[in-house]
């Protein structure tokens, strides 16, 4: 199968996917390293972007990304050699990648402000944070953390009372 | 993948077939996820008491699950269609939003999830035994180091589904134990809705961890902290990857440990943010010593947090041993 271009992982990073396509996307992506790849990197970006308005890509760049992202994507008959080959492509293919996300990171990146004032992050949270890890755990058990109850899985702390979060 | 799997099972528990290569590809199709949909009643069993969950699956993805009270209602609600993931709490009147947990989101692929267990861990079949009515191949988890007993599954001969889970502490001692009371499988998913409608005047929050989980260049890249990782880590444990956790105007830093069973979590925090334990164990928190500076330590289920400030702050949160946790902080330099 044709490996699906970057427009289409990008609406399915942003979840603007129909159902149905949006189940190809995932059915493509169980078997496409390159792809898991790229969607990672995609997420990435847009974590790094947050909510701010997106400034246009110089367009050398996004020739290079895209260049990059093109080029390491194997033909289908080329699936043999590379195995034939013993993965000697492979490290070729994940530098590339690496060097071109690197590069769009490193544009796209703005400073985290620190914190100016004594803030308090609920452990709550963390421990969140670490079940949702732990669940991706080949043996974990996901009933066993969820009857855990606490912390809440998507740990959000979504309300303020007398400046102290709440969960 | 049932007939396969019956046909391994099969093979496995044969008296001609070794005992170690049957092992593996039991293991090997209980870390596949379920093709078949299924629905049933879970009793959780822990240090602290029994819970039940009623729960409902379909392939590839789609699940719901419901922590329920003592009168049997549900209490905390986790349902996905594959794509968004609600959590209800009926007691808080909280629900969020967000992506669901995915396995499959990782840099480790399933190969060398894979060779760390095996490397880690060695697997036997034990007698074959019965759980919710169903046969099922009964797989020891012993660590390889020390050869203590760490799990006990009960899989599912035709579709691989654990049935039936008891993980060990460090003592030897059963630590919590999961085990289907009722279940269908396969299960026909007849029109099953994974769709979650909000209750009336419930506010629906967007959550807060989308895991991303990244190499540690692209997390400095990211990131406005300098990464600090421990220099030692318990035996078989290696870095999986590292996330970023917002607070606030913030960013944290999650860096993530495995050895294929057990998970440990370090959190870096910047300067100046403090961590609060309410809720977490808090009120049992406990000043320990480390090398250097003191920390403190609070106990939550089978988890430990230590917190401790070098510059930055750190959050540890596993269920090791304090004396490995201590040098786990001991090593982040």
């Amino acid at each position: 199968m044709r490996c699906p271009d970057n427009e289409q992982w990008s609406a399915y990073a942003d979840r603007e996917a129909e159902p149905e396509e949006a189940r190809s996307l995932e059915a493509h992506l169980s078997g496409c390293e390159v792809c898991r790849l790229t969607l990672r990197s995609l997420r990435a970006a847009k974590r790094v972007l947050g909510a701010e308005p997106v400034p246009a890509m110089p367009a050398d760049l996004r020739r290079s990304l895209r260049r990059s992202i093109r080029d390491m994507r194997p033909a289908p008959d080329e699936r043999s050699w590379r195995i034939l080959l013993g993965g000697w492509l492979r490290p070729a293919a994940a530098f590339s990648l690496a060097a071109a996300a690197l590069l769009f990171v490193l544009w796209m990146k703005r400073p985290v402000p620190r914190p100016t004032e004594a803030q308090a992050v609920p452990a709550d949270l963390l421990l969140a944070a670490h079940d949702r890890f732990a669940m991706t755990i080949p043996l974990a058990s996901a009933e066993v953390i969820v009857s855990a109850e606490r912390p809440l899985l998507a740990g959000a702390a979504s309300r303020e009372e007398e400046g102290r979060d709440v969960y | 993948m049932s007939t396969e799997l019956a046909l391994l099972l099969g093979l496995a528990l044969s008296p001609g077939f070794a005992k170690g290569p049957a092992a593996l590809d039991v293991l090997r199709m209980t870390l596949d996820a379920s093709e078949a949909a299924y629905e049933g009643e879970i009793r959780v069993a822990t240090r602290k008491g029994s819970q039940e969950l009623l729960v409902r699956f379909s392939p590839p993805a789609r699940y719901r699950r419901q922590l329920l009270d003592e009168l049997g209602t549900p209490a905390l609600t986790l349902v996905s269609d594959g794509r968004t993931e609600w959590v209800y709490d009926r007691r808080r009147s909280a629900v969020w939003k967000g992506e669901p947990t995915d396995p499959d989101f990782k840099p480790m692929d399933p190969d060398e999830e894979y060779g760390l267990l095996t490397g880690n861990y060695a697997f036997a079949l034990g007698p074959e035994d019965e759980v919710a009515d169903r046969d099922c191949a009964v797989l020891e988890v012993r660590a390889k180091r020390g050869s203590a007993l760490v799990q006990k599954l009960w899989v599912d001969r035709d579709y691989g589904v654990v049935l039936r889970r008891q993980s060990f502490g460090p003592d030897g001692s059963l630590s919590n134990e999961m085990r289907f009371v009722r279940v269908s499988l396969p299960a026909e998913d007849a029109g099953w809705d994974f769709s979650f409608r909000p209750p009336p005047g419930v506010k629906v929050e967007e959550s807060r961890i989308r895991p991303d989980p990244m190499e540690l260049w692209e997390a400095a890249a990211v990131s406005d902290l300098e990464p600090r990782t421990p220099g030692w880590l318990p035996p078989g444990f290696v870095f999986e990857s590292v996330d970023l956790v917002p607070y606030r105007e913030a960013t944290l830093l999650h860096f993530r440990y495995t050895d294929g069973v057990d998970a440990l979590s370090l959190f870096q925090c910047p300067s100046g943010l403090e961590v609060s334990f309410l809720g977490a164990g808090g009120a049992d928190a406990r000043s320990v010593r480390l090398a250097h500076s003191s920390a403190r330590l609070a106990l939550q289920a089978d988890r430990k947090l230590l917190e401790w400030a070098s510059g930055d702050r750190f959050v540890l949160i596993g269920s090791l041993g304090l004396d490995a946790l201590r040098r786990v902080a001991d090593s982040v330099k």
